[in-house]
């Protein structure tokens, strides 16, 4: 109960006008994102990060969430629309989202899917309240080794989920991890692989290396793809039939519920529980062999599971602090950028700010819903922006926002030379995600290490003899061997199909 | 065995080769416990060994890696060379000549370069993202951008 009190209040904070307009203006931008191809979430998020700068902290939050679970909504117009997935978690959607534009019911799939992310993004924000205040009360418990090897897990679980091979994984991981180290020694102050450069003693900024590694990398990506002329689809009817509205409520149901639990674990990413949420509606369907023919059920369950996995990929993020995707770890820049550190504390010092970003989630989602149904058509249109202007404009904006943070030509230095880095491992299959994650937990991670090592005088037998660092050990372990064991199966499978 | 991974991996081995011999010039160990220099070098010394490993992994055909491979096509990389020597030079020139005029050449040569023949929607979007960009972020957002030699 004390949650919903906490609630309540958070309501009146989300609902002042101000915070109100940077719900809007995040969702207008957010879907804008998604939409325009080539710009996932995570590129979108870091690019509008300078939007915020001069905002106050629960603002910014706000409108960069807002932007956040905007561009996840935003992917699907693109999906169902012209068969292009805006981000990878709308891919599932093509299969029938695009089929039923065809048969021209694009209107129809865009309006379920507008529905089924408000229902999946609204109860993913009452389950946030709900587990939000007891989580934190647990983690507060939490010393430094508890933290060391709760980041340990989610990075393990990033890395074991990243992609095919986990050795490159745990390789990016280091690499990000290095890379965060740069600067000023976060314990004693002594600077550390600055090369004698005054600009890297505040260390490499995490905005302009993630708008390289992300914005810039798939600007150049998009300039080198030959370009493809959009087909015209034609909008009519958003309003879903009595039989369609029947199919479609026990799709949004159980696409919630797989949406949500799987936001909870960090390293998850969005693709997966839209893949799994496809699958069930699939199994569970008297028609499976309909699916992938334009089966409005195919659209609804995967995007309710989009949006309820975007709300509840907050929880580890508010909560614990450790964020579960690349743009939640955008997020969490953009915290640490206001001078605020997520995770149980924050609950505590700063009740206000987190009741009233929990309350905007439930604003935010019905902006976006209230937003989408009338504004489909126009979104339409903005697809056939030739791809050079969207060039040109990310580019002018990735300036802008590098230059910005600390008025500085450094830092769009900084961005160019990992945009050019983020773009050759993006061409040879390399995941992001981990480098993303280890770049912005190194520092807490290593200053956990370091104070829990000097706690127990330098014995590492520390992390094993607490109850809860020794389980979440075991956990990352775990999640090791079980990413071993699936990537070799996956080989096996291949290695089988290929003979 | 793809070109493309044995160079990555081989820089990346550079690349922690550097962090650990820069490590080693910091304390591994004080008085109060761990020092500078040992987070990051244990980290350096877990990076090559995973390197050493994938390049093992690759070598024997074991590792299932991205499908990736760094290949390019003439009009690809073309257009990427074009982005990029664009981008780097108007950020030499932002300080020196202002955001507004660095943006204003930079947009007219990025929209020409990859192809838009329509000069008068060219000249509004190049505007619009010089010109109109620095107001919304100087006057109304308070956020400083440069002002060149030129008072603009």
């Amino acid at each position: 109960m004390e949650g919903f009190q906490l609630l309540l209040s958070g309501f009146a904070g989300a609902l002042t006008p101000a915070n109100l307009a940077f719900a809007f203006i995040g969702c207008v931008l957010g879907t804008l994102i998604g939409v325009l191809p080539g710009l996932g979430p995570a590129a979108g998020t870091a690019i509008l990060i300078p939007l915020t700068f001069k905002l106050d902290a629960t603002g910014a939050i706000i409108m960069l969430a807002a932007i956040y679970y905007g561009a996840m909504y935003g992917g699907t117009i693109t999906s169902v629309l012209i068969n292009v997935p805006g981000e990878a978690a709308s891919v599932i959607t093509c299969l029938d989202g695009y089929e039923m534009a065809r048969q021209g019911r694009a209107g129809t799939a865009l309006g379920i899917a507008a529905i089924g992310s408000f229902v999946g993004g609204v109860f993913a924000a009452v389950a946030l309240a709900v587990v939000a205040l007891p989580l934190a009360r647990f983690a507060l418990s939490f010393g430094p080794p508890e933290f060391f090897c709760l980041m340990l897990l989610g990075m393990c679980l990033v890395t074991g989920l990243a992609g095919q091979s986990l050795v490159a994984a745990l390789l990016m991981t280091v690499l990000g991890l290095l890379l965060s180290l740069v600067g000023l020694d976060p314990v004693r102050g002594a600077p550390r692989f600055t090369f004698g450069i005054p600009e890297l003693y505040d260390g490499l900024g995490f905005v302009p290396v993630v708008m390289g590694l992300f914005g810039v990398a798939e600007i150049l990506l998009v300039a080198e793809a030959p370009f493809r002329r959009l087909a015209e689809t034609r909008l009519t009817g958003l309003w879903p039939s009595r039989d369609e509205w029947r199919r479609s409520s026990g799709a949004i149901w159980r696409g919630t519920v797989i949406g949500f639990l799987l936001g909870l674990i960090p390293g998850v990413g969005a693709v997966i529980p839209t893949f799994m949420a496809y699958i069930v509606e699939k199994r569970l369907s008297k028609h499976p062999e309909k699916f992938g023919t334009g089966v409005i059920e195919g659209v609804a369950s995967p995007e309710t599971a989009n949006n309820a996995y975007a709300n509840a990929a907050m929880v580890p993020l508010l909560v614990l602090g450790v964020p579960s995707s690349p743009t939640i770890a955008i997020l969490m820049g953009a915290f640490i950028i206001n001078g605020l550190t997520p995770g149980p504390f924050l609950f505590k010092e700063r009740p206000d700010l987190v009741w009233t970003v929990i309350a905007s989630f439930f604003t935010g989602n019905l902006i976006l819903l209230i937003l989408n149904l009338p504004l489909v058509g126009l979104w339409a249109k903005i697809l056939k922006v030739p791809y050079q202007y969207l060039c040109a404009g990310t580019l002018l904006f990735c300036i802008v926002g590098a230059y910005s943070l600390k008025g500085t030509v450094f830092d769009v230095g900084v961005m160019l030379v990992f945009g050019v880095i983020g773009y050759f491992l993006r061409k040879l299959g390399m995941p992001l995600a981990p480098a993303v994650l280890a770049l912005i937990l190194g520092p807490f991670m290593e200053k956990s290490l370091r104070t829990s090592l000097e706690l127990s005088a330098g014995d590492f037998s520390i992390f094993v003899t607490r109850p809860i660092s020794a389980t979440l050990l075991v956990c990352a372990a775990l999640v090791i061997v079980v990413s071993t064991l699936r990537i070799s199966t996956v080989k096996a499978l291949k290695e089988a199909e290929s003979k | 065995m793809t070109r493309g991974w044995q160079a990555a991996i081989v820089v990346l081995l550079v690349l922690f080769g550097v962090f650990a011999y820069e490590s080693l010039q910091l304390s591994l160990r004080d008085a109060i416990g761990p020092g500078a220099g040992f987070f990051p070098f244990w980290l350096s010394v877990l990076g090559a060994v995973l390197a050493l490993l994938l390049l093992a992994q690759l070598k024997l055909g074991r590792a299932i890696v991205g499908t990736g491979e760094l290949t390019f096509d003439r009009a690809g990389l073309r257009n990427v060379t074009l982005v990029l020597a664009g981008v780097i030079v108007a950020t030499a020139l932002l300080e020196l000549v202002g955001f507004r005029l660095a943006m204003l050449l930079l947009l007219i040569y990025l929209l020409a370069g990859l192809g838009v023949r329509n000069w008068l929607a060219m000249a509004i979007v190049a505007g619009a993202g010089s010109f109109g960009v620095y107001h919304v972020f100087y006057d109304l957002l308070k956020v400083p951008l440069p002002v060149g030699i030129f008072g603009f």
